[in-house]
C-alpha cells in the first residue's frame, strides 16, 4: 500500500472535523482545547506532498474558522502553512515513536496558535487572557491525541506485517 | 503544469496564503472602518506609484532639465531680460514718482511719456577707462537699436549708442569726454546739463549761483535732450559750490558703476 492519504480519506476527515468541531462549539466547549483540524492537517500533509498538503490544511482551517465564527482565512492561513510544513517535515524527520510525535505535533501545535495569536494581533484585535489558557492547555492536549491519532491510524492504515510464518 | 507545482511548491503557498489574506482583508476593518483590503492595497501600490511617478518624473525632469538644457537657457536668459525690464521700470516709476510727487494733476497723461521698450545686452568689449568712455554690446540694428539710442540700467543712466553693426553696438558712457544729457533736480525741478569730462564724476553746468544745490541731491534726466527717458536717475551730488562765473560748480557722481557692467538695456522705443 502506497503511504499516501487518498483524497476520500481528506474528505472524511474534513467531514469528521465538520462534525466534531461542530458538537464541540455548540456542547462540549472545553474541548475546542483540542485542535483536531490542525491533527488532521499534519497527518495529512505528513503523507502528501507539499502543495496537496498547503491545500489540504487551507480546507480544515477554513472549516475551523467558519465553525467558530472567526474571521474566514485566519485558521486557514496558518493550517495552510503547517500542512505544507508538515509535507516537508516527513521527509526530514523519522517520526515513528508515539512520544515524538506527541512532541512534534504538541511544538506546531504552539506555532500555530502562536501565528493566529500573532495576526489576531495585527488585525488589531485583543488577546484576552483565555486565548493564552487554550494555548497554554491545548498543546498538551493536542500532542498526546495527535500522537495517539497518528498511531491508530497509521496502524488502520498500514497494518504491521506478519513475516514469522513465512 | 502538475509537474511545475510538484517542482516549485512554493508557488502555489504563496497563492493559498494570498488567497487567506485577502479573504481576510475583506472582513476586516481598520480603526477607519476601512475595509484592510483598502489599507492594504493602499499601502502596496503607494509605493510602486511613487516609484513610477519617480521614475517618469527623474526621466522627463532629465530630458527637460539636461537633453533640453538649451531652453532653460533660453528661459534663463528670458527671465535675466525680465528682471531687467523691471528694474529698470521700477527706477523709473520711482523717478516719476519723485519728478511728479508735487505735480498730481494730469499725473496719468504726463506718465505716459515714460513708457519704453528697451533691448536687454551683454558687454562685450570695454575700453581702457584713460582711453576712451565706451564700450561694446552685443546687439545692433539687427535688434532695433539706432545711433543715440539712450543706453541704461536699473541703476542710472549709461550712455547712448555711438555706431552701430547689424549685431554689435558701441555705447559711449556718459562720463566720456564730450557726453552731455539733460538733467533736473528732484524737488527745485532746477534744470541743467549734465556732462561728463573723462573722470569718474560728472559736471552739471549752466545751474547760476543763486540756486540752492545740496550735496546729496539726486539728479535725475530732464528729457529735454530727447534721448534719455525723463525721470531716469543719472546720480549724486557730491560737490556744489559758487562758481567764478555766473554758473556754479557742480559734480555728480552717477549712480552707475562703469567698470562691473556687464548688461546694459538699450531704449529702442520712446
Amino acid at each position: 500500500m502506497n503511504q499516501t492519504v487518498r483524497s476520500f480519506e481528506v474528505v472524511a476527515l474534513l467531514a469528521l472535523t465538520a462534525v466534531t468541531e461542530s458538537l464541540f462549539a455548540n456542547y462540549l466547549p472545553v474541548a475546542l482545547y483540542l485542535d483536531l483540524p490542525l491533527i488532521f492537517t499534519l497527518y495529512v500533509g505528513w503523507y502528501s506532498s507539499p502543495p496537496r498538503g498547503a491545500v489540504c490544511g487551507i480546507g480544515f482551517g477554513l472549516l475551523q474558522d467558519a465553525i467558530s465564527g472567526i474571521y474566514l482565512g485566519l485558521n486557514g492561513l496558518t493550517k495552510t502553512l503547517m500542512g505544507f510544513g508538515a509535507s516537508y517535515l516527513s521527509k526530514w524527520l523519522l517520526m515513528e515513536g508515539l512520544v515524538a510525535r506527541g512532541v512534534l505535533i504538541g511544538v506546531l501545535s504552539l506555532a500555530d496558535d502562536l501565528m493566529v495569536v500573532g495576526i489576531r494581533a495585527l488585525l488589531g484585535q485583543t488577546i484576552q487572557l483565555e486565548i493564552w489558557l487554550r494555548i497554554l492547555f491545548g498543546i498538551p492536549i493536542t500532542g498526546v491525541a495527535g500522537g495517539i491519532f497518528f498511531f491508530i491510524y497509521d496502524r488502520f492504515k498500514f497494518p504491521e506485517k506478519d513475516f514469522s510464518q513465512i | 503544469m502538475i509537474a511545475l507545482l510538484q517542482r516549485k511548491p512554493v508557488i502555489p503557498l504563496a497563492a493559498l496564503l494570498l488567497a487567506n489574506l485577502l479573504l481576510l482583508s475583506v472582513q476586516v476593518r481598520n480603526p477607519e472602518n476601512r475595509l484592510l483590503i483598502r489599507s492594504w492595497s493602499l499601502f502596496v501600490f503607494t509605493p510602486f506609484a511613487s516609484t513610477v511617478h519617480f521614475v517618469i518624473d527623474g526621466i522627463s525632469g532629465g530630458v527637460t532639465r539636461y537633453a533640453l538644457l538649451y531652453r532653460a537657457q533660453q528661459e534663463n536668459e528670458q527671465l535675466r531680460a525680465e528682471n531687467a525690464r523691471l528694474g529698470v521700470e521700477l527706477a523709473q516709476l520711482r523717478g516719476i514718482d519723485a519728478l511728479l510727487s508735487n505735480r498730481v494733476e494730469n499725473g496719468s497723461l504726463q506718465k505716459r511719456q515714460f513708457l519704453f521698450d528697451t533691448y536687454l545686452a551683454p558687454v562685450i568689449w570695454k575700453s581702457a577707462p584713460f582711453y576712451a568712455h565706451r564700450l561694446v554690446v552685443n546687439g545692433g540694428t539687427r535688434q532695433g537699436m539706432h545711433k543715440d539710442d539712450a543706453v541704461i540700467v536699473p541703476e542710472g543712466i549709461v550712455g547712448r549708442v555711438w555706431t552701430t553693426t547689424p549685431f554689435t553696438a558701441e555705447v559711449e558712457l556718459i562720463t566720456n569726454d564730450g557726453a552731455a544729457a539733460g538733467a533736473m533736480l528732484e524737488d527745485s525741478r532746477l534744470q541743467g546739463v549734465i556732462q561728463g569730462d573723462g573722470s569718474d564724476t560728472l559736471r552739471w553746468d549752466f545751474i547760476p549761483n543763486y540756486e540752492s544745490v545740496e550735496v546729496g541731491d539726486i539728479v535725475y534726466t530732464s528729457g529735454t535732450d530727447r534721448m534719455y527717458p525723463k525721470g531716469y536717475p543719472i546720480g549724486k551730488v557730491v560737490q556744489s559750490q559758487k562758481g567764478l562765473a555766473v554758473y556754479r560748480d557742480i559734480r555728480v557722481k552717477p549712480f552707475v558703476d562703469y567698470l562691473r557692467l556687464e548688461e546694459i538695456m538699450v531704449v529702442v522705443s520712446n
